[in-house]
């Protein structure tokens, strides 16, 4: 994919050690670096999710008050913000600031297990179609990849929880399995070009089995298009958890989910208050926002024809 | 052209098939029991006797075919949930389809008919700062989820302006000024997203057209500008616009399900939200994914029909005219 392709596969051992700096991957990384730091909607974008994972690692600590504790009076409850309540509180008067802190943390859990799920089940099956290909790849794998991926994200989505139950791990797992046909189809798309390559046939003329042939000859070249993937979209399942919260698909009250404590606030909006729908509405559109900026940086990035432009 | 377009039918009915396979073993093979999802109790002999009722207990390949042939002919079963009585599927979907049909309709001609001409007024002069401008403001409209879009619409113009209803849904037969002023709303709110995609990709697609060799032939020979940008670079550039286009049905389609939820929409997508979240109601919920299968495929089917209008080497099918 960029340039020369990576020697992390090769069977050739350095005969001395190299000095880190000359090291292949230390300068793709430079390189990489370089390019992305040009890019400032990505800078920011990297700021503000540094600044959300903080959040989320540190949410017990910094959130104001307890995000389950309701009032004790009605007095307690849709206040608007003040000092006490930067944020206001929700309808049964719990702190909306501190719950968006905790929400931080659903979030975030919620795009690296999907993320993950996607990559742990597309990328194998790409592999398993793009080199054996033949009817395992034309008839099986594609098909089925062509079908999840011609349904609505959304209507697929709703589907399985319909089968499963909604909840939180549920909802994890079903975007991730949801998610996975894009790996597939991008992998097996790598895989097809990697595998004319010289030092796949000279790997095979030396007897290595299509196991190791797929994880230490074609794995290593995936791996790069696989991180712009995962960081573009991110994005897109932040959306996706959001929406299936808010409908009630997703993670159930009282766990702080940002969609969920919207679709609670929206409940109240023409009767009460619009307020306690303002923080997570704010703190969904800056996750997906920096999301979306850190993936546009990061695909930027990888491509090696905007290396040299200054 | 009728070649390739029947070609595309069949793959499209090919892929109907798989999904159908597909929904179906899924709706099946896990675990859980229908008649256990009911509102009330039922003994294991009612059970069973409901079992045997709805062809529960026959074998895999006959509940399949007991439910795609007669569903061909327009007859997709009685709903479980609502075991008291019979609910058959195909009138509560006669009910809840044209909310949906009109909002999916109305978002992407909305989508289109902002999209591109924006997208490709704004090709037309490519600063590097306003480039930059512009491709920010895309990325923000792209991280706004829908139901935000929506319920801020409903507290500016609803609530303080009190210009439009706040949702529900009229029918078009029944009052058209009534209808087009609640569909407002959600239609904004789907189209959001899916505009500032498609603006994007009209954008980048005119500025690459722009640059080819065509282009400077056409303004060489003295064609004025209009006539250069809408006959001879919009045509081209069209291309890759219509490709996304048929991809956007789908975000329009899952904005559909979360928008009718917000706007109190009696459509599709909220069938499909109580058939999940209150009712777990199999029979519907894999009826229901069908039909978003064939909307889908009817707006692919549409994107692949323009193209052979636009493009007329696939209307010759590849050989040279």
């Amino acid at each position: 994919m960029s340039g020369a392709p990576t020697p992390a596969g090769s069977a050739v051992r350095p005969l001395a050690r190299v000095g880190l700096r000359e090291r292949h991957w230390y300068r793709e990384a430079r390189a990489i670096g370089r390019v992305y730091v040009r890019n400032r909607p990505a800078v920011v974008g990297a700021v503000l999710l540094i600044g959300f994972g903080l959040i989320a690692a540190f949410a017990p600590l910094i959130a104001p008050a307890d995000p389950y504790l309701p009032a004790t009076s009605r007095e307690g409850v849709f206040n608007p913000p003040s000092w006490d309540h930067l944020a206001g509180t929700d309808h049964l008067g719990r702190d909306v600031l501190s719950r968006v802190f905790f929400g931080a943390r659903i979030a975030w859990q919620i795009v690296l297990v999907a993320t993950g799920v996607a990559v742990g089940l597309g990328v194998p099956l790409g592999l398993l179609a793009g080199y054996v290909g033949g009817k395992l790849d034309e008839l099986v794998i594609m098909r089925f990849v062509d079908a999840v991926m011609m349904l609505p994200g959304l209507v697929l989505i709703l589907a399985l929880t319909g089968a499963v139950g909604p909840s939180i791990t549920n909802t994890m797992l079903i975007i991730g399995v949801v998610w996975s046909p894009g790996y597939a189809r991008l992998t097996r798309g790598v895989v097809l070009q990697i595998k004319q390559e010289v030092y796949v046939d000279a790997a095979r003329a030396i007897g290595a089995t299509p196991a190791r042939i797929m994880a230490r000859h074609l794995l290593p070249n995936v791996v790069a298009p696989i991180m712009v993937l995962a960081s573009l979209s991110a994005a897109g399942i932040i959306l996706v958890e959001a929406g299936l919260s808010f409908i009630g698909a997703g993670v159930q009250e009282p766990t702080p989910a940002w969609g969920r404590m919207a679709a609670e606030a929206n409940k109240t909006i023409l009767t009460r208050s619009a307020w306690p729908i303002a923080g997570p509405a704010i703190a969904i559109i800056l996750l997906v926002m920096a999301f979306n900026f850190v993936g546009d940086g990061v695909r930027d990035a990888f491509d090696p024809r905007l290396r040299n432009i200054r | 052209m009728a070649r390739y377009i029947a070609t595309r039918l069949i793959s499209s009915l090919i892929l109907l098939w798989i999904i159908s396979v597909l929904v179906f073993l899924l709706m099946t093979a896990l675990p859980g029991d229908p008649t256990l999802k009911g509102t009330f109790e039922m003994t294991a002999e009612n059970r069973e006797i409901v079992r045997e009722r709805l062809g529960l207990n026959d074998p895999l390949p006959q509940r399949y075919f007991d439910w795609l042939f007669p569903a061909l002919q327009g007859d997709l079963g009685v709903s479980l949930a609502r075991t008291v009585g019979t609910v058959s599927i195909s009138t509560l979907f006669e009910r809840r389809i044209p909310a949906t049909v009109e909002l999916g309709i109305l978002s992407l001609l909305v989508v289109v008919t902002v999209a591109v001409p924006i997208g490709v007024l704004s090709a037309l002069k490519p600063g590097s700062k306003r480039e930059v401008a512009a491709g920010t403001a895309m990325i923000v409209g792209n991280s706004i989820p829908e139901f935000v879009t929506g319920i801020a619409l409903i507290l500016v113009i609803s609530l303080h302006f009190d210009l439009l209803p706040v949702g529900g849904y009229v029918a078009f037969t029944e009052d058209p000024i009534e209808n087009l002023k609640r569909m407002a709303m959600p239609v904004l709110a789907i189209s959001l997203t899916a505009t500032t995609l498609l603006m994007r990709q009209t954008r980048s697609a005119m500025i690459n057209v722009l640059s080819d060799d065509y282009i400077r032939t056409a303004r060489a020979k003295g064609l004025r500008e209009r006539a250069v940008v809408v006959r001879h670079a919009l045509r081209n550039a069209l291309i890759p616009v219509i490709t996304i286009f048929g991809f956007q049905a789908g975000l329009i389609f899952s904005g559909a399900v979360i928008t009718e939820q917000v706007f109190n929409i009696p459509g599709m997508g909220r069938l499909f939200v109580e058939s999940v979240v209150v009712e777990q109601d199999y029979n519907v919920i894999q009826n229901l994914v069908m039909f978003f299968a064939v909307a889908t495929l009817l707006v692919n089917l549409l994107v692949d029909v323009s193209y052979t209008l636009i493009d007329p080497r696939i209307r010759t099918g590849g050989r040279s005219a």
